[in-house]
Formats: C-alpha cells, structure tokens, sequence
C-alpha cells in the first residue's frame, strides 16, 4: 500500500459507532449478515397499492418490524432514523454530553412524504372532508434530522442534505469536513429514506424500475428496485475516540464530491464527474488507485447508469483491477439512505474480511469489465475500499474507507 | 494587498429575483433605500373563503419566456436567474474557475408545485398520467442541478433542506466548503416560491397573520405582531477565498467574516420556548471573526412577526450584546417571509457594512422589547460590521458576520 496516508493525524476521522435499519431488520449484524448470505430482500411492495405499474417490488421493512420501531405517532421515517441513530450512539458508546456540541447531517430525499401522500390522497378523494394537516409536519426531510437533534439533545451544525440518492453519501462527507476542520470533534452522519408513491410512481414512469428483482451489472438488467432503510454512523475526530479509549470500526480516508452539469436524470458516457470523485477521495486519502481493491458500487441495474459507472471505474482503477459489487441487488436501492448503508457494508467488508456480493447476476455484461463478485461472497484483505454514490441532478460522492488497524 | 484569516471569505457577485425586480447589489441596494413593502394582495392565484389574502409575490413578467426556461420549473427558473446574475456580477461567468465552482441551494419547501402536478397527473389518469418529465423536479435537488448545468457548474454541490434559515444555511455551508479546501468560489443562494396549495395549507394552520386576531400585516418586535406574511424568491451570493478572488481582480462587496450554525433543543416544528439561556453560535461566531460585541454596530434578524419567535432571537441578541446592542432590523417587512430569504439578508448585510443603508422598522409603535435598539431612524454611522442572525422551528440556529473590506486590521500591505 502507498504509505503517505499511514498517520495518526489528529484531525482525522474514525468511525465510531454504526446503527442500521434495513430490508433484514434492525442492527448493523442483522444487516450484514443478510448482504454476505446474499439474501435477496427485494419482494412484493405491500405498502401502497402497486395495480396498473410496470414494476411491484422493492425492499420494504417488514411490518413486523417497522412496529416495533418508535411510536405510531412518528413518521415511518422518523422511526427508522432515531432506531439508526440510538443504535449508532450506544454502538460507540458515546457520552450523551458530548452530543451538546456535536453535528448532526441526515441526508435524504423523501422525508416524511409517505404520510403526506396519506393526506394529499384524502384531500383529494374526499375535498370537504376533515384531514390530518399534523402529518404535514414531518414532510420535509429536515423533520427528520430535527427530531433526532431534539431526541439526543444534539446542540452542533444541523442540516439535512439533499442530493438525491447521493444524499447521505454527502452527509458523511460534511461532517467528516468539519471535524477535519476542528468545527467539532463528534458528528453523527447518515441518512433515511421511506418507500413512497412518489418515488415508487417516478422511477416507474421513467421506465428505470425493473419487473423482477433488480440485475446489476449483468447482461439482461432491466433497471433498478427501490428500498427503504436508514443508517447513521458516529463520526469523531482521531483524538476525541483516543482521549476516550474508544475503538472504531474504520477512518474515512477521503470523500470527493463532484457535479456532472450535464443532464438532470442520466450520467455523462464516460462518468467524467464520477472519475473527479473518486479521484478527489483518493486524492484526499493521499492513496493511490491500486491502493483500492474493492469498490461498493452505486450498481443501481439501470442500463445507463452501470455502464457510465464501469467506464468510470476502468478509467480510475484500470479494467478488471478492483472487485466490485452492488449491494442495491440485496436490498434495493435506498435512495437517501442509500450511500450511508453502502457505507456501512463497505467498513463491514474491511472489518470482516468479506466482500458482499451481487445477487442475481447470472450473466454478467461483457461492457463491465469487472468482477462483480456474483451470488456469494468472497473472502479478502483489505486495508481501504472504496463506495459510490451518485444521484439525479449529476451529483456525484465518493467515500474511502480504511481498516482500523492500518492506522495503529 | 488585503490578507484575512483562511476561515474567511468575501463576497463578490450578487443575484436577486424578488418581488423588487431581477438585478444584482444595485437592486438589493435599492430595495432598503425605497423601504417600501412589495406585500399586497395575491393576484396569482385565489384566495377566497381564506384569511389571509396577503403576500410578496414575483410578477410573471420577471420570469422570461426563453426555450431554456420552458423546460425547467419556475423555482429552477427563479434559482438559475439568481445565480446567473450573481456569476455574471462577480465576474465569475468568464473565468476557467467557474466550472471548478461550487454550489450550495437552501430551500423550506423545494418544488412543491412540481410535485402536487406530477401526483395529479396520477390522481386524475392513473400510471399513464404521470409525466416522467416531472418527477426530477420532485427531487428537491432539482433547482441545483438544473443549474449546475445552466452555468457549467461542476464542482461540489450541496441542497439544503432547513427550515426559516435556509439561505443562512446555504451561507454556513458555502463558507464550510471553502474552508474545507472543496473549492475556491461557491455560490449560496436560498430559494422558495408560493403556490396556491402551500398557501392554503399554511393559513389553514395558521401559520401567517392574521391567525385569527386582527389586521393582515407583518410587523416583527411589534406587539401587534400575528404571524409573518409569506413571500417568495432567490438570492444567491457568490463567496470566494480572498486570495482567489484577488488574484483574478473580481470585485469584492464585503466579507464574511464568519458563519457558524447549531441547535437549540426543540421539537420539530416548535420553537425553542422557553428561553434556556444563550447558545454558543452567537459566541462563536465573535470569536471566530475575531470581533467583540460592541463592535456589531447592526443586526439582521429572522424573526418575521411570529410572536414566538420575535421575542425568542430577541433574547438571544440581548444576552449575547446586553444593552444597547447592535441596531435590529428585519426585511420580512419589505420581502414577505420565505425559507430561502437569508441569503437575501446576507447580501443587505453586505449593502448595510458597505453604503450604511437598511431596512427601517417604520411599523413599529410598541416594541416588545425596550432594552434593544430597534432601526427606526437612518442608520448613522455606517457599521463596519453587521450580524446576520437565523433562528427556526425546530432549534437551528446560525450566526453570520458580515464585514466591510479593508479594515485596517486588514490591509497588511
């Protein structure tokens, strides 16, 4: 590995604490456990009626699940994100006083709209009828980051960005700016996304939802799955988890963030703003490209996007010089929440040793000159990995990851 | 040769779409010299059977029919005219920087219309009324993005999504990514628009004046005062490293000299009440800008007539200042209230440090504070350095310090 980023910088960043609520449950094992057996979560959506659309599946919580998660009177996404974030903080054990002075930056793109949809739909079938404004409220997405601040008393840099599905992908990569900025020493990062109509209804009308579980990389893919979930992470500066005798899971290395400025809904051929962000990550983790051996994909399975996102790849790394897999064909594609859970599966590959696979990647595409790590997972060790996250509007994220134990 | 701190910036291009006019500092310049109010009756859409009828609206008229226009929606529309215009101020539009640029849009509400019009297009047909056209505007993205690529932007690229203080966010966050090393120019501009049905819904919660007592008006600090008047529009302001922009000669308008942001504990939607005491932001922000609180000679304030609120960032300001403080103001007066309004009051800060001028309270009869100074007379002498102060539901809370260029702690050449 080059060595230049081998230091104890005190500024730099260490995870800390992981909370995940995902398509397989509650908590960070339960999640990772259900990526490296490969179970695929992507089934019937129950949530809304699905009649008349070209796809019906996604990644939803079972509602098992989502009932034992906060109160009825919460927004589903304000559930999934304070259950994520409780669990972040007792995963790091942090002190609740050193959330007084901490950041907090909850990426998403939905917030609370599936309750919002509830009250438009009444509205609409029923105009004079009484309807509950209440779920206006948590609507907008900063609700959600606003009720977790009030839930853990969390007294730094508030805000909730938007970036589509790079969202929380950003967020990571705001706080980490401003721990290694000395703005703050703690920071917890993340993001939370629901299943909507909206989304549901959108992804279909563009054609980009597949009918079966959706296929990354592989010759017959027909586009993507959407999904639900959340995960946040408990970001801190090197010397605040030292001073406490805390262990963390990884450093982020780098984060790049890039504009494509080209087309609102799809990527540029040749990805030319991916390339920036992953160079600009790895620039920033002071590594080279053959430091980084496996890449967590944005792999949504959409024609387009998975070929821009392996020219991208093959331009940064060389063809075939990184292991690549997708998690989206696991659990489906979490928009918001989406960079910060791929985010967790990546620091889980270098904690564990084991690289996530791609589920249904019978026949891989000929034009993805990868190994995209078909059906099962695979054993390697690494020191750092990469994970992608690009969205709508051209916005393009990337994080770098390093084990533990490469900084002592 | 001006030399400031790294953490600092300046601010060389202004753009404004308002219920004022499209322009760039000289429209903003003089919006507080006439301090005559753009709120009136709503004439875009209906307001009968509501209780409200008031608000700031942009005429038509301001939002040309150009092609480009046609395919983006009229808050991308708004917000690509204000970022346009603060490029082309600062000079910025024909510089090889501009593609390395960075951007970072605050809304409250993002494109709503958009939304309700796509769900519409569902409600009324089905799955062959939705219109795959639409549903990148749902994305509250999507103003970003339509102009990152009207201006060939191609740097980092953030959307906001904040309560009230959404354009002092997109400021914060601007000043964060400089700092961060991400880019050396950043555009921060706040953004939000009326459309008829968030009006109804917000008057049917009561959320502007009159909410049931009264005359329809917007007076902050006022005793009188029941609530805000709703508004619309997008300001943006180009922020650059100093020595950036000096080195390609752009103009400079003032500096920020600091913005720091946090949160008060509250419930979402609910402001922080009772007053727990005062908050680090506005120290932070003193101390980080190296300034002492006799030496903020105004402030620009969020509080917008919503009673809560007025007597909350009140509290705050005199705790942190005592008595007499800086000199109070507010523009939701003038401007309406909206979401993305802060940038608007960052770039009348940069007015304010650089001309004296600002908005006077002439409304205000029976203040509800007597232990602050309030801008009813014309502001004399001009303030060397002026606080952009943002409170919102939900307990966000961001300081901003705006400074006048060459101080003579400074020019150090």
């Amino acid at each position: 590995m080059h060595q230049h980023h081998v230091r104890g910088d005190e500024r730099r960043v260490v995870v800390t604490g992981i909370g995940v609520v995902s398509p397989y449950g509650r908590g960070c094992e339960v999640y990772w456990q259900g990526l490296v057996q490969g179970r695929c979560m992507i089934g019937p959506l129950t949530l809304f009626p699905t009649d008349g659309f070209r796809s019906r599946l996604a990644g939803e919580l079972p509602a098992a699940t989502v009932r034992a998660l906060g109160t009825a009177q919460q927004s589903r996404a304000t559930r999934f994100l304070l259950t994520a974030a409780q669990d972040a903080v007792r995963n790091a054990s942090l002190d609740p006083g050193a959330l007084t002075t901490a950041a907090v930056s909850i990426g998403g793109a939905g917030g609370g709209m599936l309750e919002a949809e509830d009250w438009y739909w009444a509205r609409y079938y029923q105009p004079q009828g009484s309807h509950r404004q209440v779920a206006l409220r948590s609507m907008l997405p900063t609700h959600q980051t606003d009720a977790l601040a009030f839930h853990l008393r969390i007294g730094g840099p508030r805000e909730s960005p938007i970036l589509a599905c790079s969202s929380s992908a950003a967020a990571i990569a705001t706080v980490t700016d401003l721990i290694e900025t000395g703005v703050v020493d703690v920071g917890l990062a993340g993001g939370v996304d629901t299943l909507t109509r909206l989304c549901f209804m959108g992804f279909n009308a563009l054609k980009l939802l597949d009918p079966q579980p959706c296929r990354p990389f592989a010759r017959d893919r027909r586009g993507m799955s959407i999904g639900e979930g959340a995960a946040v992470l408990v970001l801190e500066s090197w010397q605040h988890a030292m001073a406490r005798g805390a262990p963390w899971h990884a450093c982020v290395a780098g984060c790049g963030l890039s504009s494509d400025a080209l087309h609102p809904t799809a990527p540029p051929t040749d990805a030319e703003g991916a390339v920036r962000a992953m160079r600009e990550a790895l620039a920033r983790a002071h590594l080279i490209p053959a430091d980084i051996r496996y890449v967590n994909a944005h792999g949504t399975g959409t024609m387009q996007n998975d070929r821009a996102e392996a020219a991208a790849l093959a331009d940064v790394f060389g063809a075939g010089n990184v292991l690549v897999s997708s998690t989206k064909s696991l659990i489906g594609h979490t928009m918001g929440a989406a960079g910060a859970l791929e985010a967790v599966a990546t620091i889980c590959t270098l904690e564990t040793g084991l690289l996530p696979p791609t589920a249904n990647l019978w026949e891989p595409d000929p034009a993805i000159p990868f190994d995209c790590i078909p059906h099962t997972a695979r054993s390697a060790t690494l020191d750092c990995a990469m994970s992608n996250s690009f969205g709508f509007g051209g916005q393009n994220v990337s994080l770098i990851f390093l084990r533990p134990e490469v900084l002592g | 040769m001006v030399r400031m701190p790294a953490h600092r910036a300046v601010i060389t291009g202004i753009g404004c779409i308002s219920p004022f006019g499209v322009g760039g500092y000289d429209l903003v310049v003089d919006v507080l010299k006439a301090n005559i109010s753009a709120i009136q009756p709503l004439t875009s859409f209906p307001t009968t059977g509501l209780p409200s009828c008031l608000g700031a609206e942009i005429p038509a008229a301001y939002l040309p029919e150009t092609e480009e226009g046609r395919r983006w929606s009229r808050l991308s529309q708004m917000t690509v005219l204000a970022c346009r215009q603060a490029v082309v101020e600062s000079g910025l539009c024909d510089s090889t920087a501009l593609c390395q640029a960075g951007l970072v849009i605050g809304s409250q509400f993002g494109d709503l219309r958009s939304t309700e019009a796509f769900c519409l297009g569902f409600l009324r047909k089905g799955p062959l009324g939705l219109s795959p056209l639409l549903f990148p505007n749902t994305v509250m993205n999507a103003m970003a993005g339509v102009t990152s690529i009207a201006l060939g932007l191609k740097g980092p690229m953030l959307t906001l999504n904040q309560v009230g203080v959404a354009g002092e966010l997109a400021v914060a966050r601007a000043l964060a990514l400089l700092r961060a090393k991400r880019a050396s120019a950043v555009i921060a501009c706040g953004v939000d628009e009326l459309f008829p049905l968030l009006y109804e819904t917000l008057v049917q919660l009561r959320v502007p004046s009159p909410r049931g007592c009264g005359e329809e008006v917007c007076r902050p600090f006022d005793q009188r005062h029941n609530g805000p008047i709703l508004g619309e529009g997008a300001t943006a302001v180009v922020l650059e490293v100093p020595e950036h922009a000096q080195a390609r000669g752009a103009p400079m308008l003032a500096e920020v000299r600091s913005a720091c942001w946090g949160g008060m504990p509250a419930r979402p939607g609910h402001f922080p009440v009772p007053y727990q005491g005062p908050h680090p932001v506005l120290d932070q922000a003193l101390a980080e800008a190296a300034v002492r609180p006799e030496d903020v000679g105004m402030a620009y304030l969020s509080s917008c007539g919503e009673p809560q609120l007025d007597a909350l960032e009140l509290a705050c300001i005199a705790d942190t200042f005592g008595p007499p403080g800086p000199l109070l103001t507010s523009v939701t007066h003038l401007t309406g209230e909206y979401g993305g309004l802060g940038t608007f009051r960052v770039a009348a800060a940069a007015a304010t440090v650089r001309q004296g001028i600002g908005p006077r309270l002439d409304y205000l009869r029976q203040p509800i504070r007597t232990d602050v100074r309030f801008a009813v007379q014309p502001i004399a002498p001009s303030p060397a350095v002026v606080l952009v102060h943002g409170l919102a539901s939900g307990g966000v809370h961001t300081a901003i310090l705006i400074g006048r260029l060459h101080d003579a702690s400074d020019v150090v050449e």
